[in-house]
């Protein structure tokens, strides 16, 4: 076998690697997804209870009697927009103090920068469960339990976000500070028109993130709530997922209503999310 | 006023609202849970200081150290695999590839990550029903000649089952952390081995394994964090059942303290979690001095 002949051999071993390689990604990738098309097969399929196998996976024409069900249990339009207002009121409370906080902790010298910065990056390793009951016990003293406000306002401070916007924030210049210091701009200006605007990238991957996980929290809305009509969506749904046992359909129907919103975030968003994720990893790393 | 107390001022001006919202809801609330864990308290009684007799109890509660035990077996199965089929996953599709292939991927295998737990567990509760009549995993199972499994109903497997569909939900995440420490890796390095004639074993133990050594501790740490907090797939998928066969920690924790209003003794079982954290941290950055390379040290 001449050089050529080798050359192509092996070319031709790499097209068919790299094709073996693809399909099995493929495959792997629809096989993360089979749950999910799974539940939107059976929330369209005509029974509302039993399953069937083998699964018809065609259920056509889809059958939407499942989710009217499944809209009025959950009561989708309350909790749903129980959901959003407390997630974008946590998000905005959160990106603020973060933010602010990052801005002193990257560009402004203070004695004691160093350790309070420690200080508030030690929380971390607090699990969130360690501090549940004494902010219980100090909600209910203030009346606050069974209120959207016992879930806003301790979310107020993320050690994360803290971290993450001071490590953007230091990748900018200080000779922006000092340049707009010299035109006589207030540190206020300096964090509120130069900073926040130029960290754009910083605080929206941010507030993917602060959004994501919020809104998918069950924890703290199933201690702190009680009336149904200030559920949260993971909290009705849990609560559905008790009660209809039987009602698969039902049950499936009200998941897929709560994901599908999640799932056009997504999809516009991904960009983001994922370059947010890839910020943290690098910066930590 | 001078400049560098303006600037002091400000900072701390600055940092007040983040720090406020800490003290008085992180800091101050671990505190008080040391405090609470030394007293017996129903909520609608007055509180008895009752000293240590809290922990005393805790090492003789049979159903803490189940719940704590199974936190840790679910920890010590679920975090290795986990970054095991992540990493796998990552040196897969770390080439060069058409981008709706890319897409299509990054698509499907991150997709679970943004869904709730809750929505995830319900998706599963029903596909791991172990008759094969109902339970679609079984029945292809049966297809392909495998015994049913008893996913959620035997006690030696529920563990298991919560693993497995944690790591379907998370691993997209650590996927993405991975391949970024994947194209964090000078590509000279990989063209100087392939000079010296480096095949792919060679290259992936003496190259890319030590340099993704940061990646693979931050992706660690963060992971196991996550797993010893194990609540919302066992609550919602097992009810920690059968019997207390998948109930960890933070759930006996949460059923103590908020279903059976022993503040004083779940409070106990907070301090425990909270131990069990530290201790697991700090370890893990003592070891990271032996084994996590630097790339300029």
């Amino acid at each position: 076998m001449n050089v050529w002949q080798e050359a192509r051999q092996s070319r031709r071993v790499g097209i068919v690697a790299t094709g073996l390689l693809d399909s099995l990604l493929v495959l792997g990738g629809l096989l993360t997804i089979s749950p999910f098309i799974w539940m939107l097969v059976v929330s369209f399929g005509q029974s509302k209870e039993l399953l069937q196998m083998p699964p018809n996976w065609f259920p056509w024409p889809p059958y939407l009697a499942s989710y009217q069900e499944a809209f009025h249990y959950v009561n989708f339009l309350v909790t749903g927009w129980n959901s959003l207002k407390v997630t974008c009121a946590i998000c905005a409370g959160q990106l603020f103090t973060c933010s602010l906080a990052a801005f002193a902790f990257a560009r402004l010298r203070f004695p004691g920068r160093e350790i309070l910065f420690i200080i508030l990056l030690s929380s971390l390793m607090i699990p969130p469960q360690m501090t549940i009951i004494p902010v219980y016990v100090m909600l209910a003293k203030v009346d606050l339990i069974d209120t959207h406000t016992s879930l806003i306002l301790p979310a107020f401070f993320s050690a994360t976000g803290t971290f993450l916007l001071r490590q953007f924030f230091l990748t900018m210049p200080q000779e922006m500070v000092d340049a707009a210091k010299i035109d006589g701009a207030t540190y206020w200006t300096i964090y509120w028109r130069i900073f926040l605007p130029l960290g754009a990238a910083g605080i929206s991957a941010l507030a993917i993130f602060c959004f994501n996980f919020h809104w998918n929290e069950l924890f703290r809305p199933l201690i702190f709530l009680n009336s149904v009509e200030k559920f949260t969506l993971p909290l009705a749904l849990s609560y559905i997922n008790e009660l209809y046992v039987n009602l698969i359909g039902v049950t499936y129907a009200a998941v897929a209503m709560a994901v599908i919103p999640v799932l056009i975030v997504f999809l516009m968003a991904q960009r983001y999310l994922i370059e947010g994720i890839t910020l943290t990893g690098l910066k930590e790393g | 006023m001078g400049i560098a107390r303006q600037e002091a001022l400000a900072g701390y001006l600055f940092i007040a609202p983040a720090f406020l919202v800490f003290v008085v809801f992180v800091a101050g609330p671990m505190l008080a849970a040391f405090g609470f864990s030394l007293y017996k308290w129903d909520v609608f009684r007055a509180a008895t200081f009752l000293g240590l007799d809290n922990y005393n109890r805790l090492f003789n509660d049979k159903r803490f150290f189940i719940t704590f035990w199974n936190t840790i077996v679910y920890t010590l199965l679920e975090v290795p695999l986990n970054l095991l089929v992540a990493l796998a996953v990552a040196m897969l599709i770390n080439r060069r590839l058409h981008p709706a292939l890319r897409y299509f991927l990054r698509t499907t295998y991150f997709f679970p990550v943004i869904i709730s737990f809750v929505a995830v567990s319900i998706l599963w509760r029903y596909l791991l029903i172990s008759d094969p009549t109902f339970g679609l995993i079984n029945f292809y199972f049966a297809k392909l000649g495998i015994s049913p499994v008893p996913w959620t109903t035997s006690s030696r497997w529920v563990l298991r089952s919560i693993v497995l569909v944690n790591i379907w939900k998370t691993f997209g995440f650590n996927l993405v952390i991975f391949l970024a420490g994947l194209q964090n890796i000078p590509r000279h390095f990989y063209e100087a081995a392939e000079i010296d004639g480096a095949n792919f074993g060679q290259k992936f133990w003496h190259i890319t394994i030590p340099l993704l050594t940061p990646t693979i501790f931050f992706a660690l740490v963060i992971e196991m964090l996550h797993a010893v907090q194990l609540f919302d797939t066992a609550y919602v998928l097992t009810q920690g059942g059968p019997g207390d066969a998948s109930r960890p920690i933070v759930m006996y924790m949460y059923e103590t303290g908020f279903q059976v209003f022993k503040m004083g003794y779940a409070s106990a079982v907070a301090v425990m979690l909270f131990v069990v954290v530290m201790l697991l941290t700090l370890l893990q950055m003592r070891a990271s001095r032996a084994w996590v390379y630097y790339m300029g040290e």
